[in-house]
C-alpha cells in the first residue's frame, strides 16, 4: 500500500493539533486569556490537586469557552467522518452531508423539536430529533435512489433535490413562525455555537462515539466499494447492506450536529479531501484522519468567527463556507481534484 | 465437479429480447469462448451466468444451485467476473486492487499468497507497487484480470478480457485463462477476436440475435457460410500453419 502513515501516527499528530486548537480556542475571544493561564485552568480541572487560578479565568475558559470548543470539535469530527464516508461510498470527491440533503433533512427534525416547544436552542431533544431525522433522511434518499437504479450519481441527485426542497421548507418555517424559542434562519444555513454547554458536549459526544465508532468497522468494505458497485458486488460485498448501514450512521451523526450547532457546510468536503490526500485511500486511516481534520477545522472556524467580527460573532458556517469554497477552487484550479 | 447449466434462458432488456431460449452446459476444464456480433447477447449471457440479470424465463445454475438471488458473498465463492466496463479507482496500488478479489476471505485466510500468485499468473507482478490510475488502459485490464483470479472461484467469467490489450498480452491472457480451465475450473470468456478465441478456447459458442447459432469446437463453429450470415461480411477460413487452428480472414 502506498502510504507512509499508520494509525498511531495519525492519532498522535491529530491529537497534538487538536490540543493546540483547544488551547487557542479557549484563549482568544472578546476577553483574551494567555495560553499559560488557559492551560493552568484546564490542568486544574483535569488533574488532581488545586492550582491557583482566578475565578474569572476559570469562568471564561472552563465555564464558557471549553464546552463551546468541545462541541465544535465533536461536531467537526462527525461531519469530517461523514464527508469521508460519503465520498468513499458514493465515489465522488465532492460528496458532503449538505450536498446529499442530509443536513436539510436533519434540520426538519431539529426545527420540529424547537417548534413544538419541547426544546430550547441546542437542547438534547433538538439533537435527538435532528439525529432521528438525519437517519430517516439518509434512508429515504437511499430508498428513492435505489428505485431508479441506485447508482451514486442518482443518490446525489436525489439528495440535492430533497435537500433543496427541505431547506426551503425550513427557511420558510423559521421566518414565518417568529418564535423566540426557534433559532433564526441564520442557524439553519450557517450554524451557531452560542448555545453550547456541558450537556450539549455530553450528548454530541455520545453521537460522535456512536458515529465514528460505528463507521470505523466499515473501513475495509468502503475500500472494496471503491471498485464501483458492480465490481464490489462481484467480489462478494453486499453493496446494498453496506451502503444502507454506513448511511444510517452518517445520517444519525450529521443529524445530531445539526440539532446542536445548525448547518455548517463544507466541513465534510474539506476534511474528506484533506484526509484522503494526506493519508491515502484506505478508509481505516482516512476515517480517523478526517475526524481530526473536521474537528480542528470547525474549532478554528469558530475561533475565527468569535474574534474576526470585531464586536459581533461571524456565523461559523460562513467561515467554513468561505474557507471550504476557497479550498475547492484551489483543488480544481490546480488539477488536484478530478471532476 | 464444477458445472454450469443454462436452460431455456430468455432475458429481456428494456423491452428487447436479449437472449432467447439459450441452452448451454459447461463442465470443468472447459474454456468456452462466446463470440458473435455487437448486440448478439454475449455480455448479457455472462451477466446472467453471474446472476446479475433476472431472466423472463429459464434458469442458470452453478454446481446444481440457481445463481440468481444468492447473497453476494455466496455468489462470489462460486464465480468471479471481469466486467466489460473498466474499473475506475484512484489512490490504491495494484497489490491492493488485486487483493480486493480476496475480500470474502478477509480474516479467514492469509490472502497475501493468493494476491502474489494471482499477480504472477496475470503477469502484473512488476506493476505491484504502482498506483492503479497511473497505469495504461491495457495494464489496468490485466490488473483487473489478476483481481478476478485472486477470487479463486471455480467459475471464471471474463467479459472482453483482451479489450485494450496488445497482441502479446492478449494471447498471454488467453493462455492464463486456458491454464485456469485446466486446473478443474470453468472459464467462459466473450471475445470479438475470433482468431484469438479459436486458438485458445476448447469450445466456441456463436451467438446471433440472442440465440446460439452454433456451439462446438472452433473448427466446427468457424465455418465461412455461417460466419458470413451472422456477421454480414464475406469471410474465408484458413488453417494456421503452426497450431492448426482455424483463422478467419475477411474477403
Amino acid at each position: 500500500m502506498i502510504t507512509r502513515h499508520s494509525l498511531p501516527s495519525i492519532l498522535i499528530v491529530g491529537g497534538l493539533f487538536t490540543i493546540a486548537a483547544v488551547v487557542l480556542g479557549v484563549s482568544v475571544g472578546s476577553t483574551t486569556v494567555s495560553f499559560a493561564t488557559a492551560l493552568e485552568v484546564m490542568l486544574d480541572h483535569l488533574l488532581p490537586g488545586d492550582l491557583d487560578t482566578s475565578a474569572q479565568a476559570d469562568a471564561i475558559v472552563w465555564g464558557i469557552r471549553m464546552p463551546r470548543v468541545l462541541v465544535a470539535l465533536l461536531a467537526g469530527a462527525i461531519l469530517g467522518v461523514a464527508g469521508t464516508v460519503l465520498q468513499g461510498a458514493l465515489r465522488n470527491p465532492l460528496a458532503d452531508s449538505q450536498l446529499v440533503g442530509l443536513s436539510a433533512a436533519a434540520s426538519v427534525g431539529a426545527l420540529s423539536g424547537y417548534w413544538i416547544g419541547y426544546a430550547s436552542s441546542g437542547s438534547t431533544v433538538a439533537i435527538l430529533l435532528g439525529a432521528a431525522a438525519g437517519a430517516v433522511g439518509a434512508q429515504a434518499v437511499w430508498w428513492l435512489a435505489r428505485r431508479v437504479g441506485g447508482e451514486p450519481t442518482r443518490f446525489i441527485l436525489v439528495g440535492i433535490g430533497m435537500g433543496l426542497g427541505l431547506a426551503a421548507l425550513v427557511a420558510t418555517a423559521s421566518i414565518a413562525i417568529h418564535d423566540p424559542r426557534i433559532p433564526d434562519v441564520t442557524f439553519w444555513f450557517f450554524g451557531g455555537l452560542g448555545a453550547a454547554n456541558w450537556t450539549v458536549v455530553a450528548v454530541v459526544g455520545f453521537f460522535a462515539v456512536v458515529t465514528v465508532g460505528g463507521l470505523f468497522p466499515f473501513a475495509r468494505m468502503l475500500d472494496v466499494l471503491s471498485l464501483g458497485h458492480n465490481a464490489a458486488s462481484h467480489v462478494g460485498l453486499n453493496v446494498g447492506r453496506v451502503s444502507a448501514g454506513a448511511l444510517a450512521f452518517v445520517g444519525l451523526g450529521v443529524g445530531a450536529t445539526v440539532g446542536a450547532i445548525g448547518v455548517v457546510g463544507f466541513v465534510g468536503l474539506v476534511a474528506g479531501r484533506v484526509a484522503f490526500s494526506t493519508v491515502g485511500p484506505q478508509h481505516r486511516l482516512a476515517i480517523p484522519a478526517s475526524a481530526f481534520t473536521g474537528a480542528i477545522f470547525v474549532a478554528l472556524a469558530d475561533t475565527i468567527g468569535r474574534v474576526g467580527g470585531r464586536g459581533f460573532e461571524v456565523p461559523i458556517g460562513l467561515i467554513t463556507t468561505v474557507l471550504g469554497g476557497a479550498y475547492l477552487v484551489y483543488l480544481i484550479t490546480t488539477r488536484r481534484l478530478a471532476v | 465437479m464444477t458445472s454450469i447449466e443454462v436452460s431455456e434462458l430468455t432475458v429481456q432488456l428494456k423491452g428487447r429480447v436479449a437472449l432467447d431460449g439459450i441452452d448451454l452446459s459447461v463442465e470443468a476444464g472447459e474454456l468456452v469462448a462466446v463470440v458473435g456480433p455487437n448486440g448478439s447477447g454475449k455480455s448479457t449471457l455472462l451477466r446472467a451466468i453471474a446472476g446479475d440479470v433476472e431472466p423472463v424465463s429459464g434458469a442458470v445454475s452453478i454446481n446444481g444451485d440457481p445463481i440468481l438471488g444468492l447473497p453476494p458473498d455466496t455468489a462470489a465463492a462460486r464465480r468471479s467476473f471481469l466486467e466489460q466496463e473498466h474499473v475506475k479507482i484512484a489512490g490504491f496500488d495494484v497489490r491492493s486492487v488485486v487483493g480486493f478479489g480476496a475480500y470474502i476471505s478477509d480474516g479467514v485466510t492469509e490472502p497475501s499468497d493468493r494476491v502474489e500468485g494471482a499477480m504472477a499468473r496475470a503477469g502484473v507482478t512488476d506493476l505491484a507497487d504502482r498506483r492503479f490510475e497511473e497505469l495504461s488502459g491495457g495494464e489496468q485490464r490485466r490488473v483487473s484480470i489478476a483481481r478476478v483470479l485472486c477470487q479463486n472461484a471455480p467459475v471464471v467469467l471474463l467479459d472482453e478480457p483482451t479489450d485494450s490489450l496488445d497482441l502479446g498480452h492478449a494471447h498471454a491472457v488467453m493462455r492464463t485463462a486456458r491454464d485456469e480451465a485446466a486446473s478443474h475450473k470453468i472459464v467462459v470468456s466473450t471475445s470479438h477476436d475470433l482468431n484469438i478465441a479459436s486458438q485458445h478456447a476448447t469450445r466456441m459458442v456463436l451467438l446471433h440475435r440472442g440465440r446460439i447459432a452454433r456451439s462446438g469446437t472452433p473448427a466446427s463453429v468457424l465455418e465461412p457460410k455461417l460466419l458470413s450470415e451472422v456477421y454480414g461480411v464475406t469471410v474465408t477460413v484458413i488453417t494456421h500453419p503452426t497450431t492448426g487452428s482455424p483463422v478467419v480472414v475477411s474477403g
